[in-house]
């Protein structure tokens, strides 16, 4: 019975938290514990939250958009667009907003290996889906500006250096800077290049590229990472 | 396009633009002005796809989450945007440029997109209320059929195993050959430790698998 009621608060408590960190109450706090239980779980799982969240999603930031750049073409914005919905985006989402703790997961997948990618990204489309059920459109879109749109690098940011392209957007994430780890230097090891590494410890992403320079090595690891999160960097 | 052609026009859409500026935007191909719709298209875009998941996910309660996939993929599929698009009309009050004006094989995909910029243009005027009676009206009803019968019976069959707790289905196609006609498929469905078995043999593969699942489902509704 002790148990229980340790049980019961210690509920209320991850779910007040939880709120707190997202920016919404929930009216049926069921809905919550759905968006967050992955299929591997149980029947009742966040599957159709998310299927809906992936629209309301989309929907939310073609509008964000189309508002936001008058005077830019369709393909750009299509761009952009893919850019804000892009799977690694979302995953760094979910890791910001702390959902990694809080998902309920199948005892196959407790191995943090098999926790993939898509799996956070499924979460936070499927956070979407139930704000927007419980709530509608306006906490949802209240929600995806804060956590999905503003952490994403401007149009203008976009033209900048991939190096610094990729500095501000781990910064928008709250993630640590990226490290550059020469991996080959020339001057020591003979060849014509340099080879470097960058590491983005969070998402536990690395590229390591060659080039002529350090400089030009770093570059082009930045801009793979980029491209890898699916931002556009310096006409990449 | 003349302000009586615009009339009817809104009046097949059931809805009526406080501002006709979009909506005659909206019917502007890139090929014939500056001015034209695919901004609108982008944002249609986005806002059918909301209107239909919407639809689906309140109405249809119970259906799984691939069935609800499936659906949704058919209803927005340009295939289905051209007929819709083309029942209202859009082909005759789109405006293209020269070289595919007279194309007598232009895309229809632009009729498609021409719709979906409507739907843009509706959402502006009227918000997302406005485009959710839209897809309420033209394209929800759709929505029961939008599933391929074949494919019904093989999902309903899906369904039933997972309810009664056993494996998913498996299909294997048992034989094919070539008649003077074409070819045909045999197919045999099993569903580990049911003792039934289904079989079908029909022109395409679907088609077989489709009748064996019901061959199945007719055994274990006997029952």
């Amino acid at each position: 019975m002790k148990l229980r009621l340790y049980d019961a608060i210690l509920g209320i408590f991850r779910h007040w938290r939880l709120q707190t960190r997202i920016g919404y109450r929930f009216k049926d706090l069921t809905r919550l514990d759905e968006a967050l239980t992955h299929a591997s779980v149980d029947r009742v799982n966040n599957e159709r939250f998310e299927f809906l969240g992936d629209s309301v999603l989309e929907l939310i930031v073609s509008e964000y958009l189309f508002r936001q750049y008058p005077d830019i073409d369709e393909g750009t914005l299509t761009q952009l667009k893919i850019m804000s919905v892009n799977n690694v985006h979302l995953q760094s989402v979910a890791l910001n907003l702390g959902l990694d703790e809080q998902l309920f997961i199948g005892k196959g997948l407790y191995n943090v290996e098999n926790r993939g990618v898509k799996m956070y990204a499924d979460v936070v489309e499927a956070l979407i889906g139930a704000i927007y059920i419980d709530g509608g459109l306006r906490p949802a879109r209240k929600f995806i500006d804060k956590y999905v749109i503003q952490t994403l690098p401007t149009l203008e940011e976009t033209q900048m250096h991939p190096k610094t392209a990729l500095q501000n957007w781990v910064s928008k994430q709250g993630m640590e800077y990226p490290e550059y780890d020469v991996v080959q230097d020339p001057q020591r090891s003979g060849g014509m290049n340099w080879h470097v590494k960058c590491t983005i410890k969070r998402l536990a992403i690395t590229r390591t590229a060659a080039a002529r320079s350090r400089k030009a090595a770093e570059t082009e690891a930045a801009r793979q990472i980029l491209d890898s999160l699916g931002i556009m960097a310096n006409g990449a | 396009m003349n302000d009586t052609d615009l009339d009817a026009f809104q009046i097949a859409l059931g809805y009526r633009f406080k501002d006709v500026t979009n909506l005659e935007r909206a019917l502007v191909h890139a090929s014939a002005d500056v001015e034209h719709n695919e901004r609108l298209e982008f944002l249609g875009d986005g806002a059918l796809g909301y209107a239909v998941s919407a639809a689906l996910y309140q109405c249809m309660p119970h259906q799984s989450v691939g069935d609800l996939a499936e659906r949704k993929a058919t209803l927005v599929s340009n295939k289905r945007l051209v007929q819709l698009a083309v029942e209202l009309g859009i082909d005759r009050l789109i405006r293209l440029g020269g070289s595919i004006a007279n194309d007598r094989f232009q895309p229809r995909k632009i009729y498609a997109d021409a719709l979906e910029a409507v739907v843009g243009a509706i959402a502006l005027d009227g918000g997302l209320g406005a485009v959710r009676s839209f897809v309420d009206k033209h394209i929800y009803p759709h929505a029961s059929d939008a599933i391929d019968f074949e494919r019904h019976a093989k999902t309903k069959l899906q369904e039933w195993a997972d309810a009664a707790g056993f494996d998913a289905p498996d299909y294997t196609v048992v034989k094919q050959e070539t008649d003077r006609v074409g070819e045909l498929w045999y197919v045999k469905c099993t569903v580990t430790n049911l003792s039934h078995s289904g079989e079908g043999v029909a022109r395409t593969k679907r088609e077989a698998e489709r009748f064996a699942a019901e061959a199945i489902l007719a055994k274990v509704d006997e029952k």
